[in-house]
Formats: structure tokens, C-alpha cells, sequence
């Protein structure tokens, strides 16, 4: 009996435990002003984040209860490739968040829908998924493809809907 | 009586209304189509458009968007998994799974025939019971609000995606995270860290497609790499096109779903503040519970889809209500709408019913107008908006993720939504992974200040005495099903544990 | 691929300042520091179809909701002094720099014009028992606690209410709610007493019949609310306004300030506009120069003292 488990969940269970007890502390902080016979401003907040660290601990009891019972070993989460996918996407998503107001919304969006494709044309190459061999033509396409569209949903905006989205750096 | 609609009818023949109708419903499906983008906004923008106009066809136009808006709002949440508003989050709970088994044309096929029927009824209840339905919207107080929260809490376990227990953990994070900002009662800053953006609490747009589009968006690109679904969808794309018709036959035939949302949207629609945001919530809850299948909702069941969308478009009716009988408008698109009123010089109130003018018969069937439109529209666009599934998957992915950037920042202007967006998208999907689940958390946040600011209300109004909480007829009846339904749940669950 | 340069190109230049004496030479901004269907937004939307005839030139109305203002306001803020970034202000604005909360002060903003006002109302529902002001005052000698419902905590409202409990010399119990609309049902349902709220937010009520004003915050009876007495009148010493304007960031130049009064006080003449005002239960009551500025400073004071109650 060797299996091994991730301990993936327990951890994000344990996270949640530790959350929720320090932001039951941090409740504390909050003036205490009720008055007129209503609640203070700490009552919901220690209310829910008690409820949160206790319930939370139960689910966390169960799972290592369950870990045990099944004799299996814990071991951390691996690092697969599918698992750097997840950060990676969401590693480019943060770019384009920080970019998304110093390019403006045409050369941000563009750089943006550029960069993912690359990402996941990489990795599914890695991987197996997808074959063929890289090529100029397709990569300006999709280059051009990309700056068509965040041109025009830019203008739909500004026209169709009065909402002006970030310009080009260096209008203002 | 009959006389009235006749003249309804007559207010209508002129092309012109008929095509400031038109254009009002396609606008809004539009705008209900792209997420971030709301009626509200969308009447605002048609508003001085509207002040040249003769008052029935100005008002029909903004009648059309929300009509349009709503019915819209079903095709981003059953085709990617992103609920524009949260009257479309238990949309997606049935539409992406059975969008997902390649069956989208057949999932909005429903969705368009749900909603007609949810808006039909609805112009039924507002042309008849206005005036009733409108009195007792106006009982709600403090203590019936609380009380109705607590009700709506119990969802929680019919839409938590495995065990009860962790779907109570998610929905307690959300009524946590709905503390953030500034105290209702008292003007305390919560858990703010000086951030002006969080001062009026957690905007519910970022939060909802966080959880919903950005954790699905992550999960897909490890699938994509994986190379798990791709194949599935691509080859199910042909078959999804050619079933993408309106699907009279398949909603009639489970009239418990669309009898608990009609019934639902049209009686907990019309209550201000509350009402627009948990209506289609409660349907789905309802229909689940009527269900002789409850056991398949949330695996692309067809009643959950009839349900919600029935619901949420007989709340449109059900928001006129107050709007048009009292002049209290439940929600910020009939509060533009309301505005567009008064300008065009319609007093709204009891007297408008009465009106020799006819005026108010005029409204009724503009409406009526706007939700056959609706269904034309959406008749020949589904067609179109199935082909979505046509582009290359990774730069569907993409695509999908610019439009969520743009839907989080496009109306309010402020990237520290987009930040708060990618903050709940990586809560989610670990909330997915994990089995904890992501509609618990919103209903907890659409709840949380509810149940919150109702409670300490209640306690001012009530000078500190907790009794009139259970001793006013409808919140005690509130907390008595919430009670019934909570034992019921847990007896339901003891039985198939130990079974 | 020539195509998107041109674009990229006339984007460029579109967006540089211009000369001020020729303003306005492109779109002019309005920023509106709440979501569509506020009373700021509505105001805002009447005016833009007259005020883009009189400039010339397309007005493109954003909402920037959030913080109760506070982020649009500072956005506002920190936006170039040119003219094309206008914010469209009230007491909201004045009520967010006395909370403390915010980043961004009075001089932070060049005050254009006033446009739009409105009274304070004190109101109740149909069949209260308080008819008059005087019943709510004598309830009040004999030890009654009035339980009054606002619109918003810490809100412009919100500290009207105390200011007149003041004038009343009592103390009322204040409810805030999150929007005007819940707090009118309210009174409506017999939830709480009375509401103080602004003229427009509670015009459609009372036209339904099922709200009534006891007294007006307006120094004299107003033509769009001629049944209404005002407080003074009955005894009570109590005057203020909401009103609605627009502002730049401060410093902008003075002729695009003066091209720009110049505008709205032709577009405030409009039929449209004064129709729509009227419709909406506002009075057009313009302001501009140093007289909008001494009216602001007031404001600004007794909002500051009455926030620093709170508190």
C-alpha cells in the first residue's frame, strides 16, 4: 500500500482554515459603533469568518481522516506540464492586465491574444498535441488578425457604444 | 377592457414604433451578448435619443433592450461559461455542461423558447395584477428582506457541485467577501487597505466572471495542452449547428421547471433591491426540488436551462411593477427606464392604470412587442452565434479572455476591477478543483449585504427587539421554509449516505 | 497593414491639445462619477444633446461609478486641465472630501457652472400618521423618536437629515438604505416614518399619490412643487439645495472656461432642456464665476461640519 495523494486539497483547505482565523482577528479591529440597539460593523465579519474556519476544519479532519484510512502517502503536488499551463496562462493574463492601460487597448489586447496563442502552441507541442512545424505566414497572420480585431472592437466601442477604451501611449 | 388593448395595438401601427422596437430588442441582445455591458447602460445611451420621440415608441425602444438584454445575457453564459449579470449565473450551471456535451444549439434552442414564454407570461401579470403585486412588494421591510436572504442561503446546497458542507464553505466566503466596504449601517470602512475602488464594497461584475469565465479560461488551457475536449467539441460543432432552432416541443413537455420559473420570476421579480438579482437563483433551487430527476441538474439538464431563463425574463415584467405602479424601480435599468418616464411627462403611480389616455395599454403591448422580436431575433442568431465554437480553440481562448478584460474595465474605467477579476478567477478555479464550487460564493456575495444591512436595519427600526423577526407573517414564513427546506435537504442527503 | 497606420496615425493626432482659442476641436469627455440612471447621470444625458449643438462638437458621456464617486471624482481629478475632461459634480462631490476618505480636495476641481437644483424633502408616506410637520413636531415633544430613512450612509442625504433633526431640535433615528428607490418603499410600507431625500428622487412617488412632502428645503416655495411649504415657513429656521454642475480639473484655461459657460448658459435656454428639467422635478438655477465659487466654499463648510458629527 504505497499509493501516493497529492495534498493539493488539504493544503487549499488549510489555506482557507488560516484565512479565515486571521481574518477573524483582523474583525476585531473594526470599530466598535452600534448604536440605536443594532450590531456593530464586526459582528457579520466575525460571524461568517468564524463559521468559515470552523467548517472548513471539519472538511479538513475528513480529508486527512480519509488520507489515513486509505493508508495512502502524502506527497506535495507534482509540476506537470498541464500544471504549467494553468500558471502560464494566468502568468500572461497578469501582463496584460499591468499593460492593459500604459499600451492602450489596441496594442495591449493585440500583444496580449499574440502572446497566449504562442503560449499554448508551444506547450501543446511539448506535449504531443499538436504537430507541424512553425511558420512565418501563420505567425503574421496571426499578428495582423490580432491588431484587426482589437482595432475594431476598439471602434465599436468608441462609435456604437460611447465608451472610450485606453488609447495608443503617448496621446496625452 | 378589451377595448384597451385594441388601442394598444392601434398605438403600434406605424412603422416607425414598430422599428424603434426592433432595433431597441436587437441592441439589447447586443449588449446582453457582451459581458460588462449592461441594459442599464444601454437605456442610458438610447435615453436622449428617446426625448424626440411620441412617449409609446421612446418607452417601447427601451422596453425592447431590456427585453433583448436579458434573453441575450443566456448565450455567453451557455456557450463560454460567462454570466454577464447574475440573473444569468444558474443559466450557465445547465447551459455550458449540455454546451460542453456539443448540444449548444439545442441549450439556447431552449433558452429562446424559455424566455419568450417567461416574458409572455410576464406581460400577462403586469397588464393584470400590477396593482396587488405591487402592494405586496411594498411589505417587505427590513425584517421580510433579512428573512427572504436566509431563504435564499439555503440554495447554496442545491448548487454546490458536491458536498453540501464545502458548498456551505464557498458560500460563507462569499457572504465574508460581501463585508468588504464601507459598513451599511455605520459608514466604517472594512477591509478596504485604503483602496477607494473597494470602498462601496466588491463589484459583483469582476467577481462573476473571475469565477465563472477566468477559472473555466485557465482549466481550458490545460486541457487544450492535455488534449482533452478539443477533438469532442470540434466534432460535435457540425451537429450543434444543425439543431440550433427554437425548441417549442422539448419546453412543453417539462412544465415543472417552466411553471416554478414563471412562477418564481413573476413573484420574487417585482420585490425592489432583491428581486432581479436572486429570481432566477430561487427558480433554479424550485425547479431542482419539483424535479423527478434533481439528480441530473447541473450536468446539462434541460429543466435547469427552462427554469432559469423562463424566470429571468418574467422578471423584467415583474420589475415594471413597481416601476409602473408605484414609481420605485427595483433595479438600475427600470430606474433609466423610470427616468426616460418622466422625461417623455409620464407620471408613473395607480393613476397611469386608469389613464383615459391609454397610455399605460400602449406600454403593455410594446412589450408584448419587443419579446416576439426577441424571439425572431434570436431565432436567426443562434445560428450565427453557435459558429463561435468554429474559431481554432486557442484563439478562442484568447478572444475570450480579451473580452472578459474589456467587460470588467469597458464601463466602469478601473483596471483595479481587472485585478480583482484574476483574483477570483485563481480563487475559482481552486474552488472548482477542489470541489468547493464557484455559485455558492456569488450567492453568498449577491446575499451577504442583504442579510447584512437588512438585519442591523431592522434592529434601528425596531429599537434593538430581535422578536419582530419571527413574529411578521412573511418573515416567518421565509424563515419557516428555510428551515423546512434545510432539514430536508440534510434528511435527503442522510438517506442516500446511509442507502 | 496601410490602413491601420492611417488610424493609428489619426488617433495620434486627434488626441494632441489643440489651441485653446479655437476649442473645442475634438470630443469632449464627461466623466459621470456613478453608474447609468443616478440623477447625476440622467442630468447629465439631458443636457448633452443641447450642449453638443452649442460646442459643436460630440460630448461622450463615462460612467465611472464606484466608491460612492470617490473613484471617478479622483480620476477626474488627475485627468489634463484642457477642457476636453469635464466631471459632472453635486453634493456628493462636497460630501466626499468632508468624509476624509478620499485623495482629492475642493481645489482639486474648477467648478464651471451649476446648473440644475433641487430641494431637500422631508416625506412620509400617504396614510402617516404625521399629515403636517407640526404633528411630526409635537410626536417629537412628547418623546417619540421619528425613525427616518436616507439614501446611502455618510451621503449628502444622509447629513441633511441630521442637519434638520438639528433644526428641529431633536434627534431623529437614521436608516440608511442603499438607493433611493428602497428607501421610498420603505416609507411606502410603513417601515419607517419618514425619508429625506431630493426633489427629483421622490417626484415619481408623489405624482403616484402615495408619498407626501411635509416641507422643502427651498428658502420659498418652488412652481414645480407649489403645495409644498417650506420649512421656514412653518417655523422651522432650515434652507438648503442639492444642486447638480459641471466641473473640470482645476487649472484648465480661462478662455475654454469662458466658451464654455458661455455654452451652457445658451443651452440652458433650450426648450428641450428646460422641459425635460421640469419633467424630471429639477429647477434649471444657474450659477457661474465667483458667485458659483462663494455658493461651493459655503457648502463645502457646512458639509464638513455636519460629516465631522458623524463621526
Amino acid at each position: 500500500m504505497t499509493e501516493t495523494r497529492s495534498i493539493g486539497a488539504t493544503l487549499f483547505n488549510a489555506a482557507v482554515v488560516v484565512g479565515a482565523a486571521v481574518a477573524f482577528v483582523a474583525s476585531g479591529n473594526l470599530p466598535d459603533i452600534g448604536g440605536q440597539g443594532s450590531l456593530p460593523p464586526s459582528f457579520f465579519p466575525r460571524v461568517t469568518t468564524a463559521a468559515i474556519a470552523l467548517l472548513a476544519s471539519i472538511c479538513l479532519i475528513r480529508d486527512v481522516a480519509a488520507m489515513y484510512r486509505a493508508q495512502q502517502r502524502p506527497c506535495f503536488p507534482s509540476i506537470t506540464l498541464v500544471g504549467v499551463a494553468g500558471l502560464a496562462i494566468f502568468a500572461v493574463m497578469m501582463g496584460y492586465a499591468l499593460l492593459f492601460e500604459r499600451l492602450g487597448y489596441i496594442l495591449s489586447t493585440a500583444l496580449f491574444v499574440v502572446t497566449s496563442v504562442a503560449v499554448l502552441s508551444l506547450l501543446a507541442r511539448r506535449s504531443g498535441q499538436e504537430k507541424g512545424a512553425w511558420s512565418l505566414r501563420r505567425g503574421v497572420g496571426l499578428v495582423v488578425l490580432a491588431l484587426a480585431f482589437a482595432i475594431t472592437i476598439f471602434y465599436l466601442f468608441l462609435v456604437g457604444f460611447s465608451i472610450t477604451l485606453p488609447g495608443l501611449p503617448l496621446a496625452d | 377592457m378589451f377595448e384597451n388593448y385594441l388601442n394598444g395595438f392601434a398605438m403600434m401601427a406605424d412603422w416607425g414604433v414598430l422599428l424603434a422596437i426592433a432595433s431597441g430588442t436587437l441592441l439589447g441582445i447586443v449588449v446582453g451578448v457582451l459581458p460588462g455591458l449592461t441594459s442599464a447602460m444601454a437605456v442610458a445611451l438610447l435615453l436622449p435619443l428617446t426625448f424626440g420621440m411620441p412617449p409609446v415608441m421612446g418607452v417601447g425602444m427601451l422596453l425592447g433592450v431590456l427585453c433583448g438584454a436579458c434573453a441575450g445575457g443566456a448565450i455567453p453564459a451557455v456557450l463560454l461559461n460567462i454570466p454577464g449579470s447574475p440573473a444569468s449565473v444558474a443559466t450557465s450551471l445547465d447551459g455550458f455542461p449540455m454546451a460542453r456535451k456539443g448540444e449548444a444549439g439545442r441549450a439556447l434552442g431552449l433558452a429562446i423558447v424559455s424566455s419568450f414564454i417567461g416574458g409572455m407570461v410576464s406581460v400577462a401579470f403586469l397588464s393584470l395584477l400590477a396593482p396587488p403585486i405591487a402592494e405586496f412588494a411594498l411589505r417587505f421591510g427590513p425584517a421580510e428582506y433579512f428573512s427572504l436572504s436566509i431563504f435564499g442561503l439555503v440554495i447554496i446546497a442545491s448548487v454546490a457541485s458536491g458536498s453540501i458542507l464545502k458548498g456551505l464553505v464557498a458560500g460563507l466566503l462569499g457572504l465574508f467577501a460581501a463585508t468588504v466596504g464601507m459598513d451599511p449601517i455605520t459608514g466604517v470602512p472594512r477591509f478596504t487597505f485604503n483602496e477607494l475602488s473597494l470602498l462601496t464594497g466588491i463589484n459583483l461584475l469582476p467577481a462573476l466572471i473571475g469565477l465563472f469565465a477566468v477559472s473555466q479560461l485557465i482549466k481550458d488551457a490545460m486541457e487544450y495542452v492535455q488534449g482533452q475536449q478539443a477533438a469532442q467539441v470540434a466534432s460535435n460543432a457540425e451537429q450543434s449547428m444543425s439543431r440550433a432552432t427554437p425548441r417549442w416541443r422539448e419546453v412543453f413537455s417539462n412544465p415543472r421547471a417552466l411553471l416554478a420559473g414563471v412562477g418564481v420570476g413573476s413573484i420574487v421579480g417585482p420585490i425592489p433591491g432583491a428581486g432581479a438579482s436572486i429570481a432566477s437563483l430561487v427558480s433554479y433551487d424550485q425547479a431542482k426540488r419539483l424535479s423527478r430527476t434533481p439528480e441530473r441538474f447541473g450536468t446539462g439538464h434541460p429543466e435547469g436551462i427552462i427554469a432559469t431563463e423562463s424566470s429571468n425574463n418574467s422578471m423584467i415584467g415583474g420589475a415594471l411593477i413597481p416601476t409602473l405602479a408605484l414609481g420605485v424601480p427595483g433595479e438600475a435599468a427600470t430606474a433609466v427606464l423610470l427616468g426616460g418616464l418622466l422625461i417623455q411627462g409620464i407620471a408613473p403611480g395607480p393613476a397611469l392604470f386608469n389613464d383615459p389616455s391609454g397610455m399605460i395599454y400602449g406600454i403593455f403591448i410594446a412589450y408584448l412587442l419587443a419579446n416576439i422580436f426577441m424571439l425572431l431575433i434570436m431565432w436567426f442568431g443562434i445560428r450565427l452565434f453557435v459558429r463561435v465554437l468554429h474559431v481554432p480553440r486557442k484563439l478562442l481562448l484568447a478572444l475570450i479572455t480579451t473580452f472578459c478584460f474589456l467587460g470588467v474595465y469597458g464601463v466602469a474605467g478601473d483596471v483595479f476591477d481587472i485585478w480583482l477579476m484574476l483574483g477570483f478567477g485563481f480563487l475559482g478555479f481552486f474552488l472548482n478543483r477542489y470541489g468547493f464550487g464557484t455559485a455558492p460564493l456569488i450567492l453568498g456575495l449577491i446575499l451577504g449585504p442583504i442579510a447584512e444591512a437588512n438585519l442591523r436595519r431592522g434592529l434601528v427600526t425596531f429599537g434593538g427587539d430581535w422578536t419582530p423577526f419571527v413574529t411578521r407573517p412573511i418573515s416567518v414564513v421565509f424563515l419557516g421554509l428555510a428551515l423546512f427546506l434545510l432539514l430536508l435537504t440534510l434528511w435527503q442527503n442522510h438517506k442516500r449516505t446511509t442507502a | 497593414m496601410k490602413t491601420i497606420f492611417v488610424l493609428a496615425a489619426g488617433l495620434l493626432i486627434s488626441s494632441t491639445s489643440a489651441l485653446a482659442n479655437d476649442y473645442p476641436t475634438r470630443n469632449i469627455e464627461i466623466i459621470v462619477p456613478f453608474s447609468a440612471g443616478g440623477g447625476n447621470d440622467v442630468f447629465v444625458r439631458a443636457l448633452q444633446p443641447v450642449l453638443e449643438r452649442e460646442l459643436d462638437t460630440n460630448l461622450v458621456v463615462r460612467n465611472v461609478p464606484g466608491g460612492g464617486g470617490a473613484v471617478g471624482l479622483t480620476q477626474a481629478s488627475r485627468l489634463p486641465a484642457t477642457g476636453y475632461n469635464l466631471v459632472a459634480v453635486s453634493d456628493g462631490t462636497l460630501t466626499q472630501v468632508a468624509s476624509g476618505n478620499v485623495a482629492f480636495g475642493v481645489d482639486d476641481f474648477t467648478f464651471i457652472a451649476k446648473v440644475l437644483q433641487e430641494p431637500y424633502l422631508l416625506a412620509v408616506s400617504q396614510d402617516s400618521e404625521y399629515q403636517t410637520l407640526e404633528d411630526m413636531q409635537a410626536a417629537i415633544a412628547e418623546g417619540t423618536t421619528v425613525r427616518v430613512g436616507v439614501s446611502g450612509v455618510g451621503s449628502s442625504a444622509h447629513l441633511t437629515a441630521l442637519a434638520i433633526a438639528d433644526a428641529l431640535e431633536t434627534e431623529f433615528s437614521t436608516i440608511p438604505f442603499d438607493g433611493g428607490s428602497e428607501t421610498i418603499s420603505a416609507v411606502m410600507g410603513g417601515h419607517i416614518d419618514a425619508v429625506v431625500l431630493g426633489g427629483a428622487e421622490l417626484r415619481s412617488s408623489m405624482s403616484s399619490g402615495r408619498v407626501k412632502a411635509l416641507a422643502t428645503s427651498y428658502p420659498e416655495r418652488s412652481d414645480a412643487l407649489p403645495d409644498v411649504p417650506t420649512f421656514q415657513e412653518q417655523g422651522v429656521d432650515f434652507t438648503t439645495s442639492v444642486f447638480r454642475g459641471i466641473a473640470a480639473p482645476s487649472g484648465i484655461p480661462e478662455e475654454v472656461n469662458d466658451r464654455l459657460v458661455e455654452a451652457i448658459e445658451q443651452a440652458v435656454q433650450d426648450e428641450q432642456f428646460l422641459r425635460s428639467a421640469g419633467n424630471l422635478g429639477t429647477d434649471v438655477e444657474t450659477a457661474y464665476g465667483e458667485e458659483l465659487e462663494a455658493f461651493i466654499q459655503d457648502l463645502a463648510e457646512r458639509m464638513q461640519q455636519q460629516a465631522d458629527r458623524l463621526n
